[in-house]
Formats: structure tokens, C-alpha cells, sequence
């Protein structure tokens, strides 16, 4: 098995949990299918990238793969939910949305965009995938813990583009990228403690009652 | 004739393989176990007795075992056995065996309607409902094989396909329709993850429950056919992962065994391991048997989709650089 084969796998493990993180309905495999997709997706780093200084692949899967996770499973343990109830588009209507759509950028990256991204068409495909799984999610779902989960997705989906574009990652800035979503997960987690106690609930529709329920 | 020779020792085997299903779950179990021979005494014992046969039923009630029985016998024809050229094979041939399980599917359903039965009914309807989402995931990987090898032959998807499947891309595509084929098996065929085999609540049966009225000589014939259909999947499967050039190396490496000099001790070998392999797959369903419950009837379309994805995820995998 050559170093291209492990990447092409790599790849193809960042589709799955797209796909995976489209069809699941419990929110605690969904967070480890992150997790996973955070690791996967620096270790495409790793391997595509020559000159990429070497602590940014430990700290990023420190933070995308263990300090991320662990805050938001300690948040849903907080909360006190298991499952994402009843969505805005069904489960099986986003993973057909899903595959639809990866046909689609597969098909336009080979047509179009061929000369411009030359052999790097898949990976082209892949990014742009995770890129629109994590905003479909963030769209499709009530629950603020899986909109957030989009959100890193599509996190991951960026920073797949960046690798793919950029020779060399610039090391600062990926640090406060990593930094600001590191900040961010625990902000958003705070929240979305605050919204359930409000509400009772972490469903963010309730978020467009506008009474003040305080005095009611 | 070969090809003949080896598909009668595999269809003599069939009940020997549900056995060995049986005995790997009672290792996990702590139990002994049924003997080896176990299924071989009851369809001799169902073909002694005289069947039962309600009197609401008609002429379909009895013909259907006998044409499930027959399509599947037929259907080996067609199915390339350790890399052996099938008896029949021709272009278009895939419909052929596509519309003769629908014809054994047919009428096994008509004759679960036929005896008045709720019961038989409800599995019926179950089993259309959850055989159509099956069948995308089998023309999903079909597809994937004609646009392979531009023919439209079991015997070539199974042998030439997969050879051009690992030769174009890695061993991902190949993992991955392999995977999806095996979600495919264990759903045609009822296996645990969709349909628990032992189940004894009629509510909760999708594919047992249309055989419940059968007795007797048309019982025998209806679990045959239900282990032949396992052993037709099971021998597609194994013929994905079967290789020739591996079986070959390992042949001239390890035994210093030329396939020229000794050509039916080659073959011998060839085929042991082909049986090794169908072996390793009942195993690999005894497995998942033991160790994982059914799924409730609501997830099931979601486990056809699974299998879908990892279809199309290997399709494409495949021509990301055509």
C-alpha cells in the first residue's frame, strides 16, 4: 500500500463520516463521528503536505480530536439530551440529499474545474462536500449541539480546502483558527447551558418565541 | 463440467453450512451445539411426512415450493464457482437471474397470500417493502460492474469485474462493494441485523412467517431453497474476494506445487480454498448473529441506505480519475 493509497482511504473515510453524520439521530456517536473526521482529516495533512511544521498535526489532534469532543460530550451530559427529536429534513432525505450532491461536485470538478485542479479533483470533491454537509447540518437540525457539530464539520471541510490550495499552511494562522474554534465550541457550549435552563430544552426553535417567559 | 461437478458438491453442502451457522452461535452461547448433520435429518424427516394442507388453499399453495426449489437449483447454473466458467453464461444473462429470484420471490409471496393467513399476509407485505430497498443496493452494484467489464454476465462481474476493480483503484472499492454485498446477504436472506432466523414471535418474523403454514414435504423443500438462496449470495461474495493469481502464489510459494504439473491436486487446493472462503462468510454471519440484536423494522431502511452509501461511495472511488 503506497503513501497515495492511505491518502485516497483517508478521504474516503472523511466522505463516510459526512455521509454518517447526515444519517445519525443520537447525538453522542455523532460527536465521536467528528472526532474522527477531525483526526482524519490532519492526517490527510500529514500525508500531503511536505513542509508542515511538525507540531501542528499533534496539537490539532489534540484539539479536534480529543479537547472539542470531550467538551461537548461534558455539555450533552450537562443538558441532559440524547437524540436530535424530529429534524427539518429527515435522516434518510439528507444522506440521498448527500450522495446527490457528491455526484454532482464529483461530476462538475471533472468537467469544469479538471485543468484547473489537475489530479487534486477528489480531494477538491471531498472538500467541498464536508463543506456543505456541515452547513446542511447547521440548516437542517433543531438542536443547537448538532448545529454546532455542523459547524466544525464545515471547520474540517475548510481547512481540508486550505491544505489542498496553500503549499505551506501558515502555522500562525492555523493555530488561532484552531484557538478561535476551540473558544468558540466552549462559548457555544456555556449558551447552550443557558438555553436550557431557559427553555428546558436545547431545540433552537424555541429561541424564536421572543416572549419573556421570566415574568410570565 | 467442472463448473458442474462443483456447484453439486456445493448444493450437497448447503444444510452442512447452516449447521456450521448454528455451531459457531452456540460456541458464543456455551453450548454444545446441533450436530453436524442436523439439517440433512430434518429435510429427511419433513420429505417422510405427509403434508397438511389447509383446505382454503389452492394449486399455488403447493406449486411454490417446488418452483422456489427449482429457480435456485437453476440459478447455479449461472453462478461462477471458484473462478469455474458457469454451465450458462451470456450477455444479458444478469436479468435472467434477477427475474427468476423475482419469479421464486412471486411466488412465494402469492402462497403466503394464498393461505388467508394475517400473519402471512403482514410478512408478505414486509418482505416486498424491504426486498425493493434491497434491490437498489443490488443494481447500485451491478451498475458498478457493467460499467467495469461492459458485459452483462454473473459470471464475468464476478470474475473479471473484481480483477478490474483492483486494477484500476486500490483495494477500497473492492472492501467497500464487498461490504455493501454482505449488508445485501444478510437483508435477502433474513439474517440477524434485519430478521432473526429463530425468532418464535409471528409479529416480529418478516421472511419466516410466510412459510408457517407449510408442512411436511413442501416444508423440506421451502427451507431448502431458503439455503440455497444463502448459498447463492454467500458464493457470489466469496467469488469477489476469490483470487486466482493469490490462490496460484500461494500454491508455487507454499507447497512448491506447480498448476501445471499437478494440475488436480491444484484444483483440489483451488476449490478448498474456495469452500474455506464460503466457510468464512457463514462463520462472519454467525458472528454478527451472536453478537448484535435485530434492528427494530423502522431502522431497516436505514440500513439498506448504509449499504447504498458504501455502494456508491465505492462507484466513486472508482472513477475519480476517468
Amino acid at each position: 500500500m503506497s503513501l497515495y493509497d492511505a491518502y485516497i482511504g483517508l478521504l474516503s473515510l472523511i466522505l463516510l463520516t459526512c455521509l454518517a453524520s447526515l444519517s445519525m439521530q443520537r447525538l453522542r456517536p455523532l460527536i465521536k463521528t467528528v472526532a474522527l473526521q477531525g483526526i482524519a482529516v490532519t492526517m490527510t495533512t500529514l500525508l500531503y503536505q511536505q513542509n508542515v511544521h511538525f507540531l501542528l498535526p499533534f496539537i490539532m489532534i489534540i484539539v479536534k480530536g480529543v479537547l472539542i469532543p470531550m467538551l461537548l460530550l461534558y455539555t450533552l451530559k450537562k443538558v441532559s439530551i440524547k437524540s436530535e427529536g424530529k429534524p427539518i429534513v429527515g435522516f434518510h432525505a439528507s444522506v440521498l440529499l448527500g450522495i446527490l450532491f457528491l455526484f454532482m461536485v464529483i461530476h462538475y470538478s471533472h468537467d469544469k474545474l479538471s485543468k484547473l485542479l489537475a489530479d487534486q479533483s477528489f480531494s477538491f470533491s471531498v472538500a467541498v462536500v464536508t463543506i456543505a454537509c456541515g452547513l446542511f447540518l447547521m440548516m437542517a437540525r433543531r438542536k443547537a449541539l448538532t448545529q454546532v457539530v455542523g459547524y466544525l464539520i464545515m471547520d474540517n471541510g475548510i481547512y481540508l480546502m486550505g491544505a489542498l490550495f496553500l503549499k505551506n499552511i501558515p502555522f500562525v494562522l492555523e493555530f488561532a483558527i484552531l484557538l478561535d474554534l476551540l473558544v468558540a465550541v466552549m462559548v457555544m457550549g456555556i449558551i447552550l447551558h443557558k438555553i436550557n435552563e431557559t427553555f428546558n430544552s436545547i431545540d433552537t426553535t424555541s429561541l424564536a418565541t421572543l416572549k419573556d417567559r421570566w415574568h410570565e | 463440467m467442472k463448473h458442474l461437478f462443483f456447484a453439486l458438491i456445493m448444493i450437497a453442502f448447503a444444510p452442512l453450512l447452516m449447521s456450521l451457522i448454528a455451531r459457531v452461535k452456540a460456541i458464543f452461547a456455551g453450548k454444545v451445539g446441533l450436530p453436524w448433520f442436523f439439517y440433512y435429518h430434518t429435510l429427511l424427516k419433513l420429505l417422510q411426512k405427509t403434508p397438511v394442507i389447509s383446505m382454503h388453499t389452492t394449486a399455488i399453495f403447493t406449486t411454490a415450493p417446488l418452483i422456489n426449489l427449482a429457480v435456485m437449483l437453476f440459478l447455479f447454473a449461472f453462478l461462477p464457482l471458484a473462478n469455474y466458467r458457469p454451465l450458462l453464461s451470456f450477455y444479458g444473462d444478469i436479468f435472467v437471474v434477477i427475474a427468476f429470484l423475482a419469479l421464486a420471490r412471486i411466488f412465494s409471496l402469492l402462497a403466503a397470500f394464498d393461505t388467508a393467513s394475517s400473519f402471512s399476509a403482514m410478512g408478505a407485505a414486509r418482505d416486498v417493502f424491504y426486498s425493493m430497498l434491497a434491490e437498489i443496493v443490488l443494481f447500485t452494484i451491478f451498475i458498478i460492474f457493467f460499467r467495469l467489464t461492459n458485459d452483462l454476465s454473473l459470471a464475468t462481474f464476478a470474475i473479471e469485474g473484481k480483477i478490474e476493480l483492483f486494477a484500476r483503484s486500490t483495494f477500497f472499492p473492492l472492501l467497500l462493494v464487498a461490504v455493501s454485498f454482505f449488508m445485501l446477504l444478510l437483508q435477502e436472506n433474513a439474517r440477524v441485523p434485519i430478521d432473526d432466523p429463530n425468532t418464535h414471535l409471528e409479529l416480529t418474523m418478516i421472511d419466516e412467517v410466510k412459510i408457517l403454514d407449510y408442512s411436511g414435504p413442501y416444508l423440506a423443500f421451502m427451507q431448502l431453497s431458503l439455503f440455497l438462496k444463502l448459498l447463492f449470495y454467500s458464493c457470489f461474495l466469496a467469488n469477489l474476494l476469490f483470487s486466482q493469481s493469490l490462490v496460484t502464489q500461494l500454491c508455487t510459494i507454499a507447497l512448491s506445487l506447480d498448476s501445471n504439473s499437478y494440475p488436480l491436486l491444484y484444483a483440489f487446493f483451488k476449490n478448498l480454498i474456495f469452500i474455506a472462503l464460503v466457510s468464512a462468510i457463514y462463520i462472519a454471519i454467525a458472528v454478527i448473529e451472536s453478537s448484535m440484536a435485530r434492528l427494530a423494522l423502522k431502522k431497516i431502511p436505514k440500513y439498506s441506505l448504509s449499504a447504498l452509501v458504501l455502494a456508491v461511495l465505492a462507484a466513486i472511488l472508482m472513477w475519480r480519475n476517468v
